[in-house]
C-alpha cells in the first residue's frame, strides 16, 4: 500500500532525474523502498563497476567477483527496509561485498590444498591462503599478461585478508581512511596501521620490480 | 634515511596499486540482478554450513565435558553431595585394607572367643606381621569412624543407660552413626549391608541372642559375654568384653525395645577407646 507521503518521494525521484540532477544515494534507497525498481536499477548501475573491480582485487577470480558483486546488490535490495542513513550508501554496501568476499575465501580454505609455503611460514601475518588462478582473461590482457601486472595481482592475492580489503580498498578503489574504518568496523588507527603494514608486505614481494627497492 | 627509502617505496606501490586496469561488470550485468531478485532472494546458505558448525560444536562439546567431569572430580563438590559420596571417596583412598586382610589367615571356627580372649583385642596371635596388620586396621577403622561422626551429645540421647521405648517403625538412626566402617575397613551403609529383618517386641538382648551374642546389661551398657560359634555375631567379630551401643545406630539402654519390623544390620560396638561398627547379616 503506497501511502501519500510515498508518492511525494517517488514523484520527487522522478523529478530529480527529468531535471537531469543526480538525485542521492539516499535518495534512490528511498525510491527502492517504495517500491521503484528503476531506482534500484540506477544503484545497480553506479555501483556495478566499483563492486565488481572491488571483489576481482579481494579475490582475484573474475567469475566470482561478477557473481558475488550480483549477490550483493541482492542481498541490498531484499534489506532495503532495513538500511538507516547513519553512514554513507557506499559504505554499506561495500561492507555487505566485503563480509561475502571473506566467507568465500574461507570457503575456499576449507577446499584448499595443503601449501607447503604456508607449512614452513612462521609468520602467520605473512602467511597467505591458497588461491586458485583465475584464468580468464581480463579486459586489459595485454597489461594483466605483463610481468608487472601479474606480479601485483599475486602479490595482493597473496596478502592475509586483513591486510588485503583496506589496500585494496584504499590504493584500488582510492576510498578515504575513514570510510575504510567504517566498512572494515575498525578504529581509524588499526585502519591506517593495517594499510601501512600492507604497503610494507608489498613492498617486499615486489621489491624486485623497478623503484620499488629499497636500494635504488 | 631509510624512512624516505620507504616513502619513495610505499609511493611506487600506490602508483602500481592503482594504475592496474579496473574490471567492468559484464553487459547484462543489471539484469541479472534483477532476475536473480525476482528468483527469490539471497543465494542458499553454503553446503559447508554444518561443517563450520562442527567447527564450532565439537570442541565446545569437549570443553563442557571436561568441564562437567572436574566438576564431579573437584573436592568442592564433597559438601554438596553428602555424607555417603564424602565416605565413598575416603575409603577409596584407604591403604591396602583388603590386602591386609587377605594375608590374614581367616579368623579361626572353631576356636571360641570367649576363650582366646585375653586383655589383648588382638586375636591374631605369634606373628608380628598378622598382629600389625590386625591393629592398622583397627586404626584405620577408628579414623573412619571419627570422622565420620563419633558419639556426640547430639546423636546420643541422656537416656540411652537409662532404657526406654523405641519404635523401630518411626525412628530412625543418624546417618553419622550408621556410616562407620566395620573391622575390614568398609563403609557400612544401612542400604546395602544385609541384615536380620522381624517382626515383634524385642529387647536388646533377645536381638542379640539372635545373632549368637550374649551380653549382660553392667555400668558401661551391653556387655558382651560370650559370642556363639558359628553364630553370625561370631561372624561378624564381635569380641568378648565388648559394649553394644547401638544396634542399627539406634543407642540401647538397658530397657529398651524395639516394636513393630526390626530390622538389624549393623552393631555399634566400644571396644577400649575405639567405637567400631560391624555388620552382623549374612
Amino acid at each position: 500500500m503506497v501511502s501519500e507521503r510515498d508518492d511525494e518521494r517517488h514523484a520527487d525521484f522522478n523529478e530529480h532525474a527529468l531535471q537531469g540532477e543526480v538525485p542521492s544515494d539516499h535518495q534512490l534507497i528511498e525510491a527502492t523502498k517504495n517500491g521503484d525498481e528503476s531506482a534500484f536499477a540506477e544503484i545497480v548501475e553506479r555501483y556495478k563497476n566499483p563492486l565488481t573491480n572491488y571483489l576481482y582485487r579481494f579475490l582475484n577470480d573474475q567469475e566470482e567477483a561478477i557473481d558475488l558483486a550480483q549477490e550483493t546488490f541482492v542481498r541490498v535490495y531484499f534489506a532495503v527496509e532495513r538500511y538507516h542513513t547513519a553512514y554513507a550508501f557506499s559504505t554499506y554496501i561495500y561492507r555487505i561485498a566485503t563480509n561475502l568476499a571473506i566467507s568465500e575465501i574461507r570457503r575456499r580454505k576449507r577446499r584448499r590444498l595443503i601449501s607447503l609455503t604456508g607449512l614452513f611460514s612462521n609468520d602467520p601475518d605473512d602467511s597467505a591462503e591458497f588461491q586458485p588462478p583465475d584464468k580468464s582473461r581480463l579486459p586489459d590482457a595485454h597489461f594483466e599478461d605483463s610481468e608487472t601486472g601479474r606480479a601485483i595481482a599475486s602479490a595482493i592475492a597473496a596478502l592475509p585478508v586483513k591486510y588485503r580489503a583496506p589496500i585494496v580498498l584504499r590504493e584500488i578503489e582510492g576510498l578515504a581512511y575513514e570510510e575504510i574504518s567504517n566498512i572494515l568496523g575498525l578504529g581509524l588507527g588499526t585502519t591506517k596501521s593495517r594499510i601501512n603494514r600492507a604497503r610494507g608486505l608489498l613492498r617486499g614481494k615486489l621489491e624486485h620490480l623497478r623503484g620499488v627497492s629499497e636500494n635504488e | 634515511m631509510n624512512n624516505e627509502k620507504n616513502n619513495k617505496a610505499d609511493e611506487v606501490i600506490s602508483d602500481l596499486l592503482s594504475g592496474l586496469p579496473r574490471i567492468e561488470a559484464p553487459p547484462g550485468f543489471g539484469k541479472q540482478v534483477m532476475a536473480r531478485i525476482a528468483a527469490g532472494g539471497p543465494s542458499a546458505t553454503s553446503p559447508f554450513w554444518f561443517l563450520s558448525s562442527m567447527k564450532v560444536a565439537i570442541p565446545l562439546l569437549l570443553m563442557i565435558f571436561v568441564g562437567a567431569y572436574l566438576f564431579v572430580q573437584s573436592p568442592d563438590t564433597e559438601s554438596e553431595q553428602g555424607p555417603l559420596a564424602a565416605q565413598s571417596e575416603r575409603s577409596a583412598e584407604l591403604p591396602s585394607i583388603e590386602s591386609a586382610a587377605k594375608e590374614e589367615e581367616p579368623f579361626p571356627a572353631d576356636v571360641d572367643v570367649s576363650e582366646s580372649r585375653s586383655d589383648s583385642v588382638l586375636p591374631v596371635e605369634g606373628s608380628p606381621a598378622k598382629e600389625s596388620a590386625f591393629r592398622r586396621r583397627i586404626e584405620t577403622g577408628t579414623r573412619q569412624a571419627r570422622r565420620a561422626g563419633p558419639r556426640t551429645e547430639t546423636n546420643v540421647p541422656e537416656t540411652a543407660n537409662e532404657g526406654g521405648s523405641i519404635d523401630r517403625t518411626i525412628t530412625r538412626p543418624p546417618e553419622s552413626m550408621i556410616l562407620t566402617p566395620d573391622l575390614d575397613g568398609a563403609i557400612l551403609d544401612p542400604r546395602e549391608v544385609p541384615g536380620f529383618e522381624t517382626v515383634g517386641e524385642f529387647k536388646p538382648a533377645d536381638i542379640l541372642r539372635i545373632m549368637g551374642i550374649r551380653a549382660e546389661f553392667g555400668e558401661n551398657g551391653w556387655r558382651v559375654t560370650s559370642v556363639d560359634t558359628l553364630a553370625s555375631g561370631r561372624r561378624s567379630r564381635v569380641l568378648v568384653d565388648d559394649i553394644i551401643e547401638a544396634i542399627d545406630g539406634v543407642p540401647i539402654g538397658r530397657d529398651t525395645v524395639f516394636k513393630g519390623k526390626v530390622t538389624i544390620r549393623t552393631l555399634q560396638i566400644r571396644r577400649g577407646d575405639d567405637v567400631l561398627t560391624v555388620a552382623p547379616g549374612n
